[in-house]
C-alpha cells in the first residue's frame, strides 16, 4: 500500500491570544445574526483558519442548532462579503450543575482566506428566539508561508442546511434497535463536487449508541459510517469531524440512514437530526 | 497531498452494541484483549479510532489508554501471548455521568495490518479506577485507505507522552491568562517523534484554555505550537482529545515541555498527555513514509503450536 504522510512543523496560533473568547449575544429572532466580535484586529501575515472553539458562558436550557460565521473585513463591513467559514453545531440541554465541555471544531481542510493586514471577526445565530444566549468564540490559525504541508483552500467552509432546521429521520427505535431508519437526502443530485469535512448529529435520547451511514448517489453500500454514543446529559455541539474528508462527485446526491441502540425503555420513537460542513471542489 | 477520500470508515461491531472491555484492577495494568475484528480480508486494514462508552461503570477523572492489537486469525485463544500491540490512544474524561461525545479518532490511521489477522482492543487506566472497570467500545477502521495518509505500525507507533503512567499536571496561575510554569514532558526526545494531538483533563468550569507545547532548556522554552480549548462546566463527561491540523515533527534531542494559561481564577491543575507517533517517518534504516511510495514489510508471527 503506498503511504504518504504530510508533516506540519508550523506553529498554530490562537485568536484572540491569551484572552477570553469574544462573547457575542443573540439578538432574538430565529436564525438572526448576533453582532460581530473581533478575533484578530490586523493579521500580521497571510493566514489559514484551522478551527474554532465555542463556549456558551453560563447555563443554557434549550436544545437547538446553531451556526458560527468567520468573516474578514473592516468593522461594520463584516457582512458585506460572504463569510470565509460557517461552522454548524447543536447545543443540547444543560441543567444546573450539569454541563459538558466546550469543543474544538477543526476545519480539517484549512481555509486560506485571511490576507495579511485583514481584520477577522465572528458572529453566530441559532434557531432559538431567545435574546439572552451568548457564545464565547475563539479560533486557531496558521501563518504563511508554511514550512510544511497542509491541505488548504481559498474556498469557504459551508454548511447544509444553513439558517434552517436540521434534517431529521424520525420514528427510529420503535421496538427495533439497530434497525435502519428511512433514508433522508442531504444533497440533491446537482452542483459541484464536494468534500464533506464534518457531520453534525443530534440524537434526542441519552445513553444511546448510534450509527449514521452516508450514501452517495443510488449506491446501496455506505460511502462511510459515523459511529458515536451519547451518555448521560450533554451539551456538546455534536459535530463529528471527518479527518479524511468524504468525496462526493458532482451532480451526485448524498443521503443518510440512522440507527440506534436499544434505549433503556421500549418502545420509543427517537429522532436523529443531521447537518453537514463541506467544501465545494475543486479546492 | 490530499486527504480527501472515497474510502469508507467501517465499524466493528457494526449495527450492534459496543463490545465490553475490562480494565485491570491494578494501576495502569493491561486488561484482557478482546477481539473486535475477526480475520481481516483487505490487503491493508488501518485503525482509524474508537468509540468509548461508559458501559457498566462510569468514570471520574479518567486517565486511560486503549491499546490496538493484532494477531493471526485463529490464534486469539491465547491473546496475551499472541497479540502484538501496534499502538495506543490516550483518553481522559472527568465525569461520565454528565455525558459528552465519545468518539476518539486517529487522524493518521495505523496501517499495515495484512489479511488474515484479527484486531483486538485492551484498556489500562490510572489508579485502576478503584478496581476493574467495564467499558464499552467499537473500533473504527479503513480497508485500503485510498489517500495514503496512514502510518504503518512497522514504521512508527502511536503512543503518548507520558505512556503507561499518570498524566502530568499543569497548575494554572490564579491570574487570568498568566502562564503556568513550564512542565517537562521529555528531557531529551530520542527516537523521531511527531506530535498528533493532546489528551487533557481540565475540571475548571466555564473557561477558555491555551496550552503551549514547547522545546528548549529549562527557563528558555520556546513554544512550538498552541492548542486552544474550552469548557462549559466542571466535571463534564467529554474525553478531551484535540488534534493538531497536521503531524508536528520534533527535532531530535529536544527537551519537550508544556505550559498553560486560561480565563478565570481557578488554580485546579490540568492533566496533560500528548499523543505522538514515534518512529522514523522521514527515512532511516526502516524506510520512511514521506515521499511517493513505501513498500511495507509485514513481520508475520509464527503460529503457536
Amino acid at each position: 500500500v503506498p503511504a504518504i504522510v504530510s508533516l506540519l512543523p508550523d506553529r498554530q496560533y490562537p485568536a484572540p491570544a491569551a484572552a477570553d473568547g469574544v462573547v457575542v449575544q443573540l439578538p432574538g429572532g430565529s436564525w438572526s445574526d448576533s453582532p460581530y466580535g473581533e478575533l484578530i484586529a490586523e493579521a500580521d501575515a497571510d493566514s489559514i483558519l484551522t478551527g474554532i472553539v465555542v463556549r456558551p458562558p453560563g447555563l443554557i436550557f434549550d436544545s437547538w442548532p446553531w451556526e458560527v460565521d468567520i468573516a474578514v473585513g473592516p468593522e461594520g463591513e463584516e457582512g458585506d462579503s460572504p463569510p470565509i467559514a460557517t461552522f454548524r453545531g447543536h447545543t443540547q440541554e444543560v441543567f444546573a450543575n450539569f454541563g459538558s465541555d466546550g469543543l474544538y471544531l477543526p476545519t480539517i481542510i484549512g481555509v486560506d482566506a485571511i490576507p495579511n493586514g485583514s481584520r477577522v471577526s465572528a458572529c453566530w445565530r441559532s434557531s432559538s428566539t431567545s435574546s439572552s444566549y451568548q457564545m464565547a468564540i475563539s479560533a486557531t490559525y496558521l501563518k504563511k508561508p508554511l514550512a510544511g504541508t497542509f491541505l488548504s483552500t481559498p474556498n469557504p467552509l459551508l454548511c447544509y442546511p444553513s439558517r434552517a432546521a436540521n434534517l431529521s429521520s424520525t420514528n427510529l427505535v420503535s421496538d427495533a434497535p439497530w434497525a435502519d431508519g428511512a433514508p433522508v437526502q442531504i444533497f440533491g443530485a446537482s452542483g459541484p463536487a464536494k468534500a464533506v469535512v464534518a457531520v453534525m448529529t443530534h440524537v434526542d435520547f441519552v445513553n444511546q449508541e448510534w450509527e449514521l451511514d452516508l450514501f452517495i448517489g443510488g449506491s446501496e453500500t455506505p460511502a462511510t459510517t459515523i459511529r458515536s454514543a451519547r451518555a448521560g446529559v450533554s451539551s456538546h455541539p455534536n459535530r463529528t469531524a471527518l479527518e479524511h474528508p468524504l468525496f462526493v462527485p458532482a451532480s451526485t446526491s448524498l443521503s443518510f440512514v440512522a440507527r440506534l441502540s436499544d434505549p433503556p425503555s421500549l418502545p420509543l420513537t427517537i429522532t436523529a437530526q443531521v447537518a453537514v460542513n463541506y467544501f465545494e471542489l475543486p479546492l | 497531498v490530499s486527504r480527501i477520500t472515497s474510502s469508507a470508515v467501517k465499524v466493528a461491531p457494526a449495527a450492534a452494541d459496543g463490545l465490553q472491555i475490562v480494565t485491570a484492577a491494578s494501576n495502569w495494568g493491561d486488561g484482557d484483549w478482546v477481539v473486535f475484528l475477526e480475520e481481516t480480508t483487505a490487503a491493508d486494514t488501518a485503525v482509524a479510532g474508537l468509540v468509548l462508552h461508559t458501559g457498566d461503570d462510569g468514570w471520574s477523572e479518567l486517565q486511560a489508554e486503549v491499546g490496538f492489537g493484532i494477531c493471526r486469525a485463529g490464534f486469539e485463544f491465547d491473546p496475551t501471548d499472541d497479540t502484538l500491540e501496534i499502538g495506543h490512544i490516550r483518553v481522559q474524561g472527568p465525569n461520565s455521568g454528565n455525558g459528552g461525545p465519545t468518539r476518539y479518532s486517529v487522524p493518521h490511521p495505523i496501517s499495515g495490518i495484512p489479511p488474515g489477522y484479527s484486531v483486538l482492543l485492551r484498556m489500562r487506566q490510572a489508579g485502576g479506577g478503584g478496581g476493574a472497570k467495564t467499558r464499552q467500545a467499537a473500533l473504527l477502521y479503513y480497508e485500503n485507505l485510498d489517500n495514503g495518509e496512514a502510518i504503518p505500525y512497522t514504521v512508527a507507533r502511536l503512543t503518548s507522552i507520558p505512556a503507561g503512567t499518570d498524566s502530568l499536571l499543569l497548575t494554572p496561575s490564579a491570574t487570568p491568562w498568566d502562564p503556568s510554569p513550564w512542565v517537562e514532558f521529555d528531557p531529551e526526545v530520542g527516537d523521531p517523534t511527531y506530535i498528533m494531538g493532546v489528551a487533557l483533563g481540565n475540571p475548571s468550569a466555564d473557561t477558555d484554555v491555551e496550552l503551549d507545547l514547547g522545546a528548549g532548556a529549562a527557563d528558555a522554552e520556546v513554544p512550538l505550537t498552541t492548542f486552544r480549548v474550552g469548557t462549559y462546566a466542571a466535571d463534564a463527561g467529554r474525553l478531551n482529545n484535540v488534534n493538531l491540523p497536521g503531524l508536528m515533527p520534533i527535532t531530535p534531542a529536544s527537551r519537550l515541555a508544556a505550559c498553560m494559561r486560561k480565563s478565570g481564577a481557578s488554580t485546579t491543575p490540568m492533566a496533560v498527555a500528548f499523543l505522538a507517533y514515534v518512529g522514523d517517518l522521514e527515512g532511516g534504516s526502516e524506510g520512511g513514509v514521506i515521499g511517493p511510495y513505501l513498500w511495507i514489510t509485514i513481520p508475520i508471527r509464527p503460529p503457536v503450536v
